[in-house]
């Protein structure tokens, strides 16, 4: 599965909403997640997601794409704040380590804020396609370029896949050995598909760029039109307004001394 | 959308076009000069490193406009100069397709591909559904529209290609080897799609290998060796005659190629229909072995 592939079309009330609000409460999730450092809220953050994932349809193979990162993720970032973060109490001694309850306490909350931040991305790229993400950006008046080297990007990622796929078959097919043997044997079968992909792809970059050049992109035109403009309903704008009250009121709340005793 | 031109209106002219890329000795076109009237089919033919696909890129405008090299003489499209324009100001007239067709999609489903260069033009939203419905329409591609581009099949990106290509309504169409990826099909189909748009005054310039197409489909076919012309006209007295030289047999199509084996009169048939003509009469009950 690629990032080009991971939209899933399914019909929901939320996949209804417009592209920009299908952006912006993800988006506000995940920032509300980096902002609060308390476990509990966190945990509430999570259930959250995981609400916005049932209500968007998102299939549990794809939320399992996503949460196989954690499997990583989660261990590196639990043993990091134990071991090196020691504040209050020691819970246990591991000759030179001691593991602390504020260790603790960073260790489950900074897991919780990556679950839901780790969580969400699917609610942005399983449940719309790519063009809508770009539409939602440029509605979002994103300058043009940045919002067409999202595209381009995106764009390029099943054209590398099948590159990649062609090059290692036909190294392969010449004998070269990619799957097997020792760290040098491997180098050098991956510089045999490195090599070539380079020299494929600064080719194609070439075409490419005359055939962009030749659409207009680069042109100083601030007419630029749209085509397919979103266009947000009063649920969406209540939604995203609502959305960035919650995080501006988060943030203003983080900033006074209560709320630092209670997000972090 | 463009003004009408009057047919016979001339729409490229080259006056002595030398061009060297950087950092090479050799130039790539050599004093070329030819016209192409509005509404031809031109077909460009040549041994590899001739200068075909240069030659497109002049036509184009993308020489010198984008491409970097010494470059020499004047390129006119329907009278106006390529120089000193962007290519981006020249796509109003000329549009260009390239071989491969996976390097010339962008976007990420097909009405995409087509509607990026008209919302980069500034056309209302009410325009732009037009022209993209006319585009689909000439190429058949209205079972796509919502379909990524890279999930279609070689001929239906390449006509994907074309289609963002027309959508911007060029006078000049330039297409180089277009074909190499089809089937056969898929081939047929694209030559039907180039006539019929070249019958309704789009200038047509393409690039190609398959003789045996273009002695069919082309107004006039232009021989291309060493970066200079070496033959142009219509294709019976380009491709129906041999040149002092195997090579030039090799150059025929096939038929044609045969007529020369049973010491014909030149010009030779060039297309399989001329060719049951001409030889029509030659062929009698018990000629063929064993009958």
């Amino acid at each position: 599965m690629t990032i080009a592939s991971f939209y899933v079309p399914r019909d929901s009330r939320y996949r209804r909403l417009s592209a920009p609000t299908k952006l912006m409460i993800p988006l506000a999730v995940m920032t509300a997640a980096f902002l609060i450092g308390q476990p509990m809220l966190n945990l509430a953050l999570v259930g959250l997601v995981a609400v916005l994932l049932w209500l968007a349809a998102i299939p549990r193979s794809v939320v399992r794409t996503f949460a196989s990162v954690l499997r990583t993720l989660i261990p590196v970032i639990t043993i990091g704040w134990t071991i090196f973060f020691r504040s209050g109490e020691v819970l246990l001694s591991i000759g030179p380590v001691d593991i602390t309850s504020g260790g603790l306490y960073r260790a489950i909350a900074t897991d919780l804020r990556f679950t839901a931040i780790v969580l969400a991305v699917p609610l942005i790229l399983a449940a719309m396609p790519q063009q809508d993400l770009v539409a939602a950006l440029r509605w979002l008046h994103l300058p043009y370029v940045i919002c067409f080297i999202i595209a381009l990007s995106l764009r390029t990622i099943p054209t590398l896949e099948r590159d990649v796929t062609l090059i290692r078959d036909a190294q392969r097919s010449r004998g070269v050995e990619l799957d097997r043997g020792g760290i040098r044997v491997r180098l050098r079968g991956l510089a045999s598909v490195v090599l070539p992909l380079m020299t494929v792809s600064i080719g194609r970059l070439e075409v490419m760029s005359r055939v962009i050049e030749s659409r207009g992109v680069t042109a100083r035109r601030p007419c630029r039109t749209f085509y397919r403009r979103p266009r947000p309903s009063r649920l969406d704008w209540m939604l995203m307004l609502g959305s960035i009250a919650a995080l501006l009121g988060i943030f203003a709340f983080s900033l006074t001394a209560a709320g630092r005793q209670l997000l972090s | 959308m463009n003004e009408p031109i009057p047919p016979g209106t001339e729409a490229i002219r080259l006056t002595d076009i030398r061009f060297r890329y950087r950092g090479a000795e050799e130039l790539a076109l050599d004093g070329v000069s030819l016209a192409v009237q509005q509404g031809e089919l031109l077909g460009i033919v040549g041994p590899s490193g001739a200068g075909k696909s240069t030659l497109a890129l002049v036509m184009s405008g993308q020489i010198p406009a984008f491409v970097e090299g010494a470059f020499g003489g004047e390129t006119l499209l329907f009278g106006r100069t390529t120089r000193g324009w962007r290519s981006a100001d020249l796509a109003e007239i000329v549009g260009m397709v390239y071989q491969d067709p996976e390097a010339q999609l962008y976007g990420l489903t097909v009405e995409e591909e087509l509607v990026l260069g008209l919302e980069n033009r500034c056309l209302p939203p009410e325009e732009i559904r037009e022209r993209v419905a006319w585009a689909l329409d000439v190429t058949r591609l209205h079972d796509v529209l919502e379909k990524s581009p890279y999930a279609l099949s070689g001929g239906q990106k390449q006509r994907v290609v074309i289609a963002g290509v027309l959508a911007l309504q060029p006078r000049i169409l330039v297409l180089d080897e277009p074909t190499s990826a089809l089937d056969p099909r898929g081939k047929s189909g694209l030559y039907e799609l180039l006539t019929t748009l070249a019958r309704s005054g789009v200038t047509v310039v393409i690039v190609e290998h398959d003789i045996e197409r273009l002695a069919r489909h082309a107004d006039r076919v232009c021989w291309l060796e060493d970066g200079r012309v070496a033959a142009i006209g219509p294709p019976e007295e380009v491709l129906g005659r041999p040149a002092e030289s195997a090579a030039g047999v090799l150059r025929m199509p096939q038929v044609a190629q045969l007529a020369h084996r049973l010491d014909l009169a030149a010009p030779y048939p060039i297309t399989v229909e001329r060719a049951a003509e001409v030889f029509g009469h030659r062929l009698r009950p018990g000629w063929v072995e064993g009958d």
